[in-house]
């Protein structure tokens, strides 16, 4: 995703389905996991070594939300027409939900919660970077939702620059272990 | 020492605010809207009262009450990096507490009138969630230019005209373009006597400050503005003012210091942070917090000839938080000109991030470009804890003491 910024669309593309097409072919030994969406309303992408760590405890990342900033739509931009008129509706009536953005037809809550269950996942991690106040804002509304349907979730903090993981590491393990041995 | 002014028009806008809770307190006719770019006209033109969730904040934490709300939207899972003034207000919420002690109902419609700062639509889809009211978000496009297109202003226009529809079905009443006219040339009319009030602080000594004693009037500015109350209390204000002036009565005996505050204030230490620049007799001549609801010193006014498009050019153009920082620079810089100003206080908060981005190089900008002494502050607006009472009064007095040389080596 992240790398689709900074090349021509249509070498990016080739690479996603090469990679679509080792995935599929790829095995996999199933692991003591829980699956997990992660929200954090990152504009960016949080540090790689950041998500392998989540990996590594013990998460299954079913869903996320990193690269907020280039997932513009759910569903391909239609080609026929005015191509300006076709990005304005698409942006109106099919964006992704985002923090920074109101939209009247399907509230942010929804929005994870749909994820939650289209994914079959069985938590959610909010991770959010410090001081960034929509994503503080997004998450009382979430968290009031996740614990009224009964889906477990942990809150963590990071920080851009972060490069130590010790206490991250150990706050995703123990929420793990709490699901998968308790 | 003597602190501030206390006229009879201090006295009558306690009369006012009260009778405001007092229609609140009754319930079923309140919109909730923000303070900035309100469009009160029309909810005027409907008998519709504005319920302003700022106001209700700043209450309690002007009356000590706002930590205990703040803590209990903490514990709800609001962080400490949140703005308080949402805190508080959605904390009082769940507690039941008010700035009158009686119960407040919720307004029957939550109209987010988005200008400037995005912490004002996520506080009312908050708003709409917890209490399960309609919300309407009002998209107010940010001014990037010295004037806003005639798309942005079509725009607003046709969600005012949308907003006018809900309200009909809110107050079972019809509406009619005559009532809104009305609304709209009595706000016109406040605004100017509005201006004049703000034009008497050029005067030495400035019969009020413009700042603390603003503050005070601006209750009535956004919840009277657009009503013949509203015109009667200004035109009275201005009158007593001006009164003031032909007496060269100032807010002290000896009109020391002259200052422009840019920043909201500290409501949970107002009192003692009013005192800091008592204690130098260092008065405000001119604030951009009192033009945080509309700037109309500089000529703007609501049209009665065309309502809708002056309503959404005030909402696009004419208050500080939908401008851009160097209009702020340029409103700061006149300020200092005109008004004769010694010095520019900024008060960076915490809460307000959109507000105060950027206040350090306005710093700058003031001290190293234009030659003008500056001091900065940080505290919070509505959360006491971040109030360091002793660290601020050393700031302020060793910015006055400083002024003080300056003044005498200019001498």
């Amino acid at each position: 995703m992240r790398a689709g910024n900074l090349m021509p669309v249509e070498e990016h593309n080739e690479i996603l389905r090469n990679a679509l097409d080792k995935f599929c072919k790829q095995s996999h030994r199933t692991r003591d996991c829980i699956r997990v969406v992660i929200e954090g309303s990152f504009c960016e992408q949080p540090p790689l070594d950041l998500i392998r760590l989540i990996e590594s405890a013990g998460c299954y990342i079913v869903e996320d939300d990193f690269t907020l900033g280039r997932r513009w739509f759910r569903h391909p931009v239609p080609i026929d027409g005015d191509p300006l008129r076709r990005l304005a509706e698409s942006y109106v009536r099919d964006s992704v939900y985002s923090s920074v953005r109101h939209d009247s037809e399907q509230s942010r809550v929804d929005g994870l919660i749909a994820k939650v269950k289209e994914n079959r996942a069985d938590a959610v991690l909010s991770f959010i970077a410090k001081f960034c106040e929509p994503a503080y804002f997004d998450y009382v509304l979430f968290k009031r939702e996740l614990e009224r349907i009964g889906i477990p979730h942990l809150l963590l903090e990071f920080e851009e620059k972060l490069f130590t993981f010790e206490r991250l590491q150990m706050e995703i393990e123990t929420f793990v272990e709490s699901l998968l041995f308790v | 020492m003597k602190s501030e002014y206390r006229g009879s028009i201090h006295q009558r806008q306690k009369e006012l605010m009260m009778q405001w809770y007092g229609r609140l307190e009754t319930g079923g006719d309140a919109v909730a809207m923000m303070i900035s770019g309100n469009c009160v006209e029309l909810l005027q033109a409907f008998d519709l009262v504005p319920f302003y969730p700022e106001i209700n904040a700043l209450q309690l934490a002007i009356r000590h009450q706002s930590l205990e709300p703040i803590l209990a939207a903490e514990e709800m899972g609001y962080a400490a990096d949140n703005c308080a003034y949402v805190k508080a207000d959605v904390g009082a919420w769940l507690k039941g507490i008010t700035p009158t002690g009686r119960p407040l109902p919720q307004p029957a419609l939550v109209l987010c009138n988005f200008v400037g700062c995005n912490t004002y639509v996520k506080w009312f889809e908050h708003t709409a969630a917890l209490t399960g009211k309609p919300l309407y978000v009002l998209d107010v496009p940010f001014l990037r230019d010295d004037e806003p297109s005639e798309a942005a202003v079509t725009y607003v226009v046709e969600q005012l005209k949308e907003i006018a529809g809900l309200l009909e079905k809110l107050s079972g009443k019809r509406f009619d373009v005559d009532r809104l006219r009305q609304a709209v040339a009595n706000s016109a009319e406040v605004e100017e006597l509005w201006s004049k009030i703000k034009r008497l602080s050029q005067n030495a000594p400035t019969p009020f400050d413009a700042y603390f004693d603003a503050i005070t009037l601006m209750g009535p500015l956004y919840v009277y503005r657009a009503s013949e109350e509203g015109v009667d209390f200004f035109r009275a204000a201005y009158e007593e003012m001006q009164q003031k002036v032909d007496q060269h009565q100032g807010v002290y005996d000896a009109e020391r210091f002259r200052i422009v505050v840019e920043g909201p204030p500290p409501y949970s230490h107002f009192r003692n942070f009013r005192d800091m620049f008592a204690k130098w007799k260092a008065c405000a001549v001119a604030s951009t917090y009192s033009t945080v609801g509309g700037l109309w010193e500089f000529g703007f006014r609501h049209d009665p000839d065309e309502p809708f498009e002056s309503i959404a050019r005030h909402m696009l153009q004419y208050n500080v938080t939908n401008r851009n920082y160097l209009q702020r620079y340029e409103q700061i810089d006149r300020y200092v000109r005109e008004w004769n100003a010694d010095g520019v206080v900024i008060h960076f908060v915490k809460s307000c991030r959109l507000f105060s981005a950027g206040q350090g190089d306005m710093r700058d900008y003031f001290t190293k470009q234009r030659d003008v002494p500056t001091l900065y502050l940080e505290s919070d607006l509505e959360d006491p804890r971040y109030f360091s009472e002793a660290q601020i009064k050393n700031r302020v007095d060793a910015f006055f003491e400083a002024l003080e040389h300056r003044k005498a080596v200019r001498a």
